[in-house]
């Protein structure tokens, strides 16, 4: 969760130019909204690290009652004890233009828990299961 | 020559792709009821969906983000959201109502009963959305749809006094009967049809698809400059076909089958067969932009992959939400609830949402960072700022206006 006190006018400018934006992978494959981002303190400054995806990152970021009813959803639906949302560690990030561009491939993005894990039930469970999902 | 072809063909599609049940419907109407009194709302909403058009396709050409992926990006995930569910609820009533008419027009051709039609129509949408790629959706629906020209040569054959729908549509008022509110519901349900939001969402999600670049802006100003107002004209000659042969008659246009009658009767058997086709094209192409335009909303808002140039393994919650959209809609029809009025809301409803859709591309199609030298130029400013105030008013009156006349009664 982004704070404005926290941050200084450059950093929080850096910041809301992340926010909401598309990230691609390495064929242009879209992958996700930057439904929050991950702040650590390095040296006294604050530098964002990762990109936080999915619906643990998006309910705080809705606040009041609909925020708190996306995040605890979220929470029933997953089984580890201490859910954390999907994160793209900074460090792939290769380019930001209209969208976010990452290194990895949208295959690898997804092997990572907590990464598109929606996505991925409903192309094993539903889509995969119809004649001609994987037809070009 | 290619390329000429290449720009024709879109010019084509666009002018038969731009009518669908919601103008069939809305123009008959108001040609059966206030002749051309309201020609001017409609020569309004093209010059509006025009404009707008032009500024999300050119947003998708530069950027290669569709409309309500930037709706997020400028409005913030909670009001973005508000505006998602707004939009995509009316773009699924759309949606219902294209199915419906679908099952309509095959009624009128068939005489089977449109409940029998609603199931298979609907699994048929979905294996076009599923299976058929997007270049040959749009061709071959917007081609066929062109068979509605058949309402403009029913109005020539009639052999109307020309000099009497002139004033008709130059000097617009309430005819006798009708009330001032009935007028100006008719007035914003009309604007709602022809500047319905889905437009946008299709037209910049289909910039996407087909990998629009910066190059491909003349070809697509080209087809919404010259292809949306020669569909308008189509919107119009349905209008004009009523108001010639349903108004002196005083027959409301309640069924489609109304809505066909001046070309049976100016055309005989061979008219009735070609405007089948059409309404089916019409009805049938706008069913799988709706579909597509849900899917293609919701997805961009949560940043899923969606497309069609994908295989649908690759998108998969985009193509869950389309099969989804088509149960629901099928569901919804099968409570016998009247396609003609969910039509009727449809429209209205849309009015009340299009300064949701209109108001964030403005927004966008000025931002330098993302547009650099192709954000708006004044004029196209200017334009779209009064656009924004006249759909502002209609969306403020809508629901007023519907309660008022009892939604045109």
């Amino acid at each position: 969760m982004v704070r404005r006190q926290d941050l200084s006018g450059r950093q929080l400018d850096a910041a809301l130019q992340l926010l909401d934006r598309q990230i691609v992978d390495s064929d242009g494959r879209m992958v996700a909204k930057v439904d929050d981002i991950e702040l650590s303190e390095r040296d006294g400054e604050l530098e964002v690290t990762a990109l936080l995806i999915g619906p643990g990152a998006l309910g705080s970021r809705l606040r009041g009652e609909l925020g708190r009813l996306v995040t605890s959803v979220w929470r029933r639906l997953r089984t580890d004890a201490r859910p954390m949302p999907g994160r793209i560690e900074m460090s792939e990030v290769v380019r930001i233009d209209s969208a976010i561009h990452v290194a990895p491939s949208i295959s690898e993005l997804e092997s990572v828990p907590g990464v598109n894990g929606y996505e991925q039930w409903v192309r094993q469970h539903i889509i995969e299961r119809l004649p001609g999902a994987s037809d070009e | 020559m290619k390329r000429g072809l290449a720009v024709a063909l879109g010019i084509l599609t666009a002018i038969g792709g731009f009518v669908d049940i919601g103008d069939i419907v809305t123009n008959a109407q108001v040609g059966s009821r206030f002749g051309l009194a309201l020609v001017w709302v409609v020569v309004t909403g093209v010059a509006g969906i025009c404009v707008f058009a032009e500024m999300s396709g050119r947003v998708a050409a530069v950027s290669g983000r569709a409309t309500f992926d930037v709706v997020r990006e400028r409005l913030g995930p909670r009001v973005g959201l508000m505006n998602l569910v707004a939009s995509a609820s009316i773009t699924l009533l759309t949606f219902i109502a294209e199915i419906g008419g679908v099952a309509l027009a095959l009624q009128l051709a068939t005489s089977i009963n449109y409940f029998l039609w609603i199931p298979l129509v609907g699994f048929l949408v979905w294996v076009v959305l599923w299976r058929v790629k997007f270049v040959l959706l749009e061709n071959v629906f917007g081609l066929m749809g062109l068979a509605l020209i058949a309402f403009g040569v029913a109005v020539w054959q009639l052999g109307p006094d020309w000099g009497d729908l002139w004033e008709q549509a130059a000097q617009p008022g309430t005819p006798p009967g009708e009330s001032a509110f009935t007028y100006w519901y008719y007035a914003v349900a009309l604007l709602g049809a022809a500047m319905t939001p889905y437009e946008v969402f299709f037209f910049s999600s289909g910039g996407v698809e087909e990998k629009w670049k910066t190059r491909d802006i003349p070809v697509m100003r080209a087809n919404v400059f010259v292809g949306f107002p020669l569909g308008g004209v189509l919107s119009i000659s349905i209008a004009a076909a009523a108001a010639v042969v349903l108004l002196p008659m005083s027959i409301q246009a309640d069924t489609l089958g109304q809505v066909a009658l001046p070309v049976a009767v100016a055309l005989g058997k061979i008219g009735l067969v070609v405007v089948l086709v059409g309404f089916f094209a019409a009805t049938f192409g706008a069913a799988c932009e709706t579909g597509l335009s849900v899917g293609y909303s919701i997805s961009q808002y949560f940043g899923w992959q969606w497309g069609k140039y994908v295989r649908p393994r690759e998108a998969a919650r985009f193509h869950l939400t389309i099969l989804l959209g088509t149960i629901l809609g099928v569901a919804v029809l099968l409570t016998t609830v009247d396609p003609i009025k969910v039509t009727e809301y449809s429209v209205v409803f849309s009015a009340l949402a299009l300064p949701l859709t209109y108001f964030p591309i403005l927004v966008v199609a000025n931002d330098r960072d993302y547009m650099g030298q192709h954000a708006n130029s004044r004029t196209a400013n200017a334009l779209g700022t009064l656009f924004l105030f006249i759909i502002g008013v209609a969306s403020l009156a809508a629901i007023p206006l519907m309660v008022v006349t009892k939604a045109g009664q």
